[in-house]
């Protein structure tokens, strides 16, 4: 007996040791502060400043895209360069990182966080101190950057392009950064546009919510026996890959499978009393119903979507289809 | 009792043998850590039973090692050989109880190595001057995680260690929304903005991922760096793909959000990052101090002001936390370990990472080291004093009799010393002198 008692401490030792395997697991916890605080929509963080400045003889404004909050473009008869002003979450402490992602593009190699450090110039970007860094492509390209943490964004100042028209414009890119103003604003971040831009009329029993990334709006309809749905609108300069692709992401969004161009007219259909071109979708799983529309729009393609448990988005349904076809 | 197991785990000559191949297998492990860092070191020799087909380095002597008991098969036998040993030769004798408090010692020892193996975890607190936390982070552990929204402001989330991605892995569980594929997997890469007509595309197709260009790098195994992981997922409900995503901590770095997939209507949020460990409080970096001496690089004065916030006991206090004095709180000790003074230097926040040891067992091995030097001390007294009165006895002297006092002095006077030792180690061990 006390031999047993004796070999079995380490033996159960050993077990204990050896069944440390790993397994998935779940576990509540309270959101990144970080990231909540971007999802409140009375949090000041949230503003972006609105942007003002003195345009150099030459420069052409373009469409901002996605990410930047203005573009331009520079064209001579040495070549094109374009100058674009992108914020990003505060990236301070992070230059090198930021530097030599910039290297390798242009196909340089990565410097260390000392030589980094030693190449950033001072300068006046908006009023306040910022630094700039240049690098030189292998095939005649050139990117010059200044940017400038300001409060929990990192603004980049970027002038790129053939590199004798970067050598030339860069006098006139540094009176530009310097000529930029930023004025506080509580727009929403998300986008250049805001929905307090638009005249549309939102239905009395929709909620606003905070737009998320890549909308102009978001609003909750009212809640059916505890059935959700929620409407969002986006806005895009292009047809984002056509009718087919469109209605395929929201088909998978939903968990249903794609289908071919045979199949769209089953769940494709034109909205009435809208503009030209502007189709209605109606899709469904055993669960959850999807409405969308996408509206063409003065070169720019408008795309609501009623997303949500199958009773909420029913009882919406007529209301958003109205909402929709109001012009915005 | 002749029985051959009994007899083989009470040997003595396995005693030596063990301490022989312990000797050796700290040896080949310092070798080992040279060519693959300390921490695979530790876990191919230590934290394994046996060591298969190594190669080793001494300076530029190269040498193989077939096979090898590792850590945990010398350290487990150890204890077995030990307690039966122990077991074996136990007499209740006065002149036992040294050797039988020096084995007991020993026994705890080994015992509280393996509780720490067992339930140690070590984290870093990484936090900018005004930052607040509720969590540390692993330093090499990464998790994939998919987190829904629960009650306002905590949210479910379903955590997959790294272990479980490898290229071609299907992950499966009812907690997952959607069940996950492994594309490719990485255990190591740099990231870059993708060069318009310069890169292929991209192997994600949902996702901030699609702007990125993923580098594979080999696995790194300076103690400095870490790993940076990257996985191609692919999402599958109910037989149909809902896209392919790039997961990697380089997003979370770089302060993108975790990335919202719609999964039958519901917004999942993905991030792949450092395993966390949430606690019930909080943990604010109010303010660094970086001194250090004049003309070199030698630390003088790291220090870090924090605010521990714990709504669960109404607890709002102020605390410094600096070199070799570390916060203990909540069965966890929070030592100060890096401060990011270059940073601090360039007119930037500073910031400050804080280890985090929680250690449940960390009293095991001094409890076992005061055990086995109460042996030694019970040993060898009993000898001295066995050896001092035969000698007496034999030059023929007689015993002193200065009455019953002498001995009662001298023994209250032996009780104060041990008494004073024991209490100036165990206060300096917590910290109180």
């Amino acid at each position: 007996m006390i031999v047993r008692i004796a070999l079995l401490l380490p033996l159960l030792a050993a077990l204990s040791a050896g069944c440390k395997r790993e397994e998935i697991r779940v576990y509540i916890a309270p959101k990144d502060r970080a990231f909540a605080r971007e999802e409140s929509p009375s949090e000041p963080g949230r503003s972006r400043p609105q942007l003002t400045w003195v345009l150099p003889r030459g420069w052409q404004e373009t469409d901002p895209g996605k990410v930047s909050v203005a573009n331009f473009a520079i064209k001579t008869s040495e070549g094109e360069a374009s100058v674009n002003i992108t914020p990003l979450p505060n990236l301070e402490g992070q230059e090198a990182m930021v530097v030599n992602m910039w290297r390798e593009q242009v196909g340089q190699r990565p410097l260390t966080e000392e030589e980094i450090v030693a190449s950033l110039v001072p300068v006046e970007v908006a009023g306040e101190p910022g630094k700039l860094f240049e690098i030189a492509g292998a095939d005649k390209r050139r990117i010059i950057t200044a940017m400038q943490h300001r409060g929990d964004a990192s603004w980049f100042f970027k002038l790129a392009g053939d590199e004798a028209v970067v050598i030339a414009q860069k006098p006139a890119f540094l009176d530009f950064i310097k000529s930029v103003r930023m004025k506080e604003s509580l727009a929403p971040t998300t986008t250049a546009h805001s929905h307090a831009h638009f005249n549309w009329s939102v239905p009395d029993q929709w909620h606003p919510l905070e737009a998320k990334e890549m909308q102009i709006a978001r609003f909750a309809v009212p809640e059916r026996g505890g059935a959700k749905a929620e409407v969002s609108v986006s806005i895009f300069p292009n047809d984002t890959g056509g009718t087919l692709a469109n209605v395929n992401r929201w088909r998978k969004q939903i968990g249903l499978g794609e289908i071919g161009e045979a199949d769209l007219p089953s769940v494709v259909r034109s909205l009435d009393g809208s503009e030209g071109g502007a189709i209605l979708v109606e899709l469904a799983n055993a669960s959850h119903r999807l409405v969308g529309a996408i509206i063409p729009r003065a070169n720019q393609w408008f795309f609501y979507k009623l997303l949500g448990d199958a009773d909420a988005v029913a009882a919406e349904r007529e209301a958003f289809i109205r909402f929709a076809s109001s012009p915005p | 009792m002749t029985n051959p197991v009994w007899k083989f785990f009470t040997s003595l000559r396995l005693t030596v043998t063990l301490l022989a191949f312990a000797v050796l297998l700290v040896f080949f492990g310092t070798l080992a850590q040279v060519d693959e860092g300390l921490w695979k070191a530790q876990e191919i020799w230590f934290r394994s039973f046996v060591v298969v087909g190594q190669k080793l380095r001494l300076f530029n002597w190269h040498f193989p090692v077939p096979i090898f008991p590792g850590g945990y098969l010398i350290g487990f036998t150890l204890l077995a050989n030990l307690t039966a040993a122990f077991i074996k030769r136990f007499q209740w004798r006065r002149d036992k109880i040294g050797i039988h408090l020096i084995h007991s010692g020993v026994i705890l020892l080994l015992l509280g190595q393996l509780l720490t193996d067992l339930l140690s975890n070590e984290s870093h607190l990484r936090l900018r001057e005004g930052e607040t936390k509720d969590y540390s982070e692993a330093h090499r552990r990464n998790e994939l995680i998919f987190a829904t929204d629960a009650q306002p402001p905590n949210e479910e989330i379903v955590s997959i260690p790294e272990s479980f991605l490898r290229a071609g892995a299907t992950i499966q569980d009812e907690k997952l929304p959607a069940v996950v594929r492994v594309k490719e997997y990485g255990l190591n890469c740099e990231v870059r903005r993708r060069g318009p007509a310069v890169d292929g595309p991209s192997p994600a197709t949902e996702g901030p991922g699609q702007q990125l260009v993923v580098e594979p790098r080999p696995e790194t195994k300076d103690m400095e760096s870490r790993n940076v992981p990257y996985a191609y997922v692919e999402l599958i409900k109910a037989g149909q793909s809902l896209g392919t995503w790039l997961v990697t901590p380089w997003l979370g770095m770089f302060g993108v959000p975790p990335q919202e997939i719609v999964v039958e209507g519901r917004t999942v949020r993905t991030d792949f990052r450092s395993e966390r460990y949430y606690k019930p409080f909080s943990v604010t970096l109010l303010k660094t101090t970086n001194e250090i001496y004049r003309g070199t690089n030698i630390p003088k004065n790291f220090r870090s002001r924090v605010r521990i916030e714990n709504p669960a006991r109404s607890e709002n206090r102020e605390v410094d936390i600096y070199m070799n004095h570390p916060l203990r709180y909540e069965g966890l000790t929070f030592f100060q370990y890096q401060m990011g003074r270059e940073e601090m230097d360039r007119g930037s926040v500073p910031n400050s990472t804080l280890q985090v040891v929680k250690n449940p067992g960390w009293l095991a091995p001094y409890a076992g080291c005061y055990v086995v030097a109460l042996g030694m001390y019970v040993q060898f007294r009993h000898h001295l004093t066995g050896f001092l009165q035969k000698r007496l006895a034999r030059g023929g002297t007689a015993r002193p009799r200065s009455g019953r006092a002498g001995p009662i002095a001298a023994r209250l006077l032996e009780a104060g010393l041990l008494g004073y030792l024991v209490l100036k180690f165990t206060l300096k061990l917590f910290g109180y002198a």
